[in-house]
């Protein structure tokens, strides 16, 4: 704890120290996002597989409407992320706290590069940890896994990055618990991210944060573009609740094909554990994603079939009754601007 | 030389050399000129081109000055401008006998996605050489390869204004 606030006040006086009076060389104020809208139909006629997003069954359904504002003046910057709709709203994390729900900030922060190496970033941001994101342009498959689901979406608080080359950096900072604007208890998460590029096209990430009450997470996720055409991802994390003997692991591999520019196929194998708290069983679930990503401009389409079985019944079938396996079709369409 | 003057034209009509690749490329005749003026000159020249950056490698010799896969950004317009992503490619300067053979060629785009934290950047290992269709969004596509015919033809022009003034 002691160690813990040390550090926020060392990296709060680094960013004193260095904020001074900049040459301010600003750049317009860029304004992009994105819409999305999906169809879906799960087999048994139920809503059944409880993953993030695309959960309305048999309904025209809405994503959200993400508009994103950046600008830059010389070494700072900022980003204010906004959305509108389910997948930022109640599908994502808790509304704003004034029970309406009426929107959702995905970023809200400010940063400082005081040197080329060094950049320090406050404020609410994206999670550093895992593979998938809530931005449905993002994501390759339209659906999420379930390491997505059930890690943190994102981190308020302070972090420093030091990125010597394009082929490493290291990032450490404090954090409130997870998805919440408001930390509400005493102690802050600390996380860490490492990054190293090994050859031109592989990307990993080791990425770790704990806390408590929000528990302790320890994240891989790599991708590596392996051809023009072919690229491999993983990720694979173990989560342990801060009490009892909760917490999840898994790992999810996600394979994809360019077909040509405008068309590529991909599939998402994910291995997940819900570990067993106080006597409970460990349960196992197996999910297999096969997306197209078909694009015409800005406007991508994505045909997807989703099929997940279970250790035990945690689905529902056509009668109604528990059974293992759950099985879905969906359409998306995604237009980035 | 690798990169001879071709009269064949890609599909948005960037000259492209025997080989098939893009290749703004010419022998310029210098007046009046010392062998070490036209080098000093040429590195001068170097140094302002489009995605120069002090951290890029240049190889420079009293005959070559070598740039390589070093790029500049091109935007697409969508509510306001945002960057689509870089132009990666090489320039080399060969200088002999009072003349100097330029090349501007490997023209690559690196397309630029959003992440997580809101901010557009390059997408890891995504190379596209310029010469290829795009099948997809080809109207941007085709106005990448307008941006970098404009940008080179305005640099040699200028090149051709350095070597020829004293």
């Amino acid at each position: 704890m002691k160690i813990k606030k040390i550090l926020l006040i060392a990296i709060f006086s680094i960013f004193a120290f260095n904020l001074q009076a900049q040459d301010e060389e600003e750049s317009s104020l860029s304004i992009s996002g994105s819409v999305d809208t999906y169809y879906k139909y799960d087999f048994s006629g139920e809503e059944n597989i409880g993953t993030s997003f695309a959960n309305d069954q048999n309904s025209f359904s809405i994503g959200m409407v993400n508009l994103i504002m950046e600008q830059s003046f010389d070494k700072v910057s900022f980003v204010g992320d906004v959305s509108f709709g389910p997948r930022g709203q109640a599908q994502s994390i808790p509304d704003g706290g004034d029970g309406t729900g009426s929107f959702h900030i995905q970023n809200l922060y400010v940063s400082y590069a005081f040197t080329d190496q060094f950049t320090l970033s406050v404020g609410y941001m994206g999670t550093f940890v895992g593979y998938e994101v809530i931005s449905p342009t993002g994501n390759f498959n339209y659906s999420t896994s379930y390491l997505f689901t059930n890690g943190p979406f994102q981190n308020a608080g302070v972090k420093l990055q030091y990125a010597p080359s394009d082929r490493f950096s290291l990032m450490v900072g404090l954090f409130n618990d997870w998805n919440v604007y408001t930390d509400l208890t005493k102690s802050k998460d600390f996380g860490a991210q490492l990054f190293v590029a090994p050859v031109e096209g592989w990307d990993v990430y080791v990425n770790f944060v704990t806390g408590d009450p929000s528990g302790t997470e320890i994240d891989l996720t790599t991708g590596y573009q392996i051809t023009d055409e072919f690229y491999l991802g993983l990720n694979a994390a173990n989560y342990d609740a801060a009490e009892g003997d909760g917490g999840f692991n898994g790992a999810a591999l996600y394979a994809q094909y360019g077909l040509t520019d405008a068309v590529s196929l991909g599939f998402r194998g994910e291995a997940f554990k819900f570990k067993g708290d106080a006597g409970e069983e460990d349960t196992s679930v197996a999910a297999f994603t096969l997306s197209a990503n078909i694009k015409s401009g800005p406007l991508t389409f994505i045909p997807e079939f989703r099929i997940d079985s279970g250790s035990d019944e945690i689905f529902v079938d056509n009668d109604g009754l528990a059974t293992k396996a759950a099985s879905q079709i969906l359409v998306a369409a995604v237009f980035a601007f | 030389m690798a990169c001879a003057a071709n009269p064949l034209f890609a599909q948005t009509e960037l000259p492209v050399n025997a080989a098939g690749k893009i290749c703004f490329c010419d022998t310029l005749a210098t007046n009046s000129l010392t062998h070490r003026q036209i080098n000093d000159k040429i590195l001068i020249f170097a140094k302002q081109l489009p995605g120069y950056e002090p951290t890029n490698d240049l190889h420079s010799s009293t005959d070559l000055v070598e740039l390589k896969a070093f790029g500049f950004p091109v935007y697409i317009k969508r509510i306001t401008q945002q960057i689509s992503g870089k132009i990666f490619y090489d320039a080399a300067f060969h200088v002999s006998d009072g003349k100097v053979f330029y090349s501007f060629t490997n023209f690559l785009y690196n397309p630029y996605a959003r992440n997580r934290y809101g901010k557009f950047v390059p997408e890891s290992g995504k190379y596209k050489p310029l010469e290829e269709d795009f099948r997809g969004n080809t109207k941007t596509w085709e106005k990448h390869r307008k941006t970098v015919e404009t940008t080179m033809e305005n640099q040699i022009v200028k090149l051709k204004f350095l070597l020829s003034s004293p």
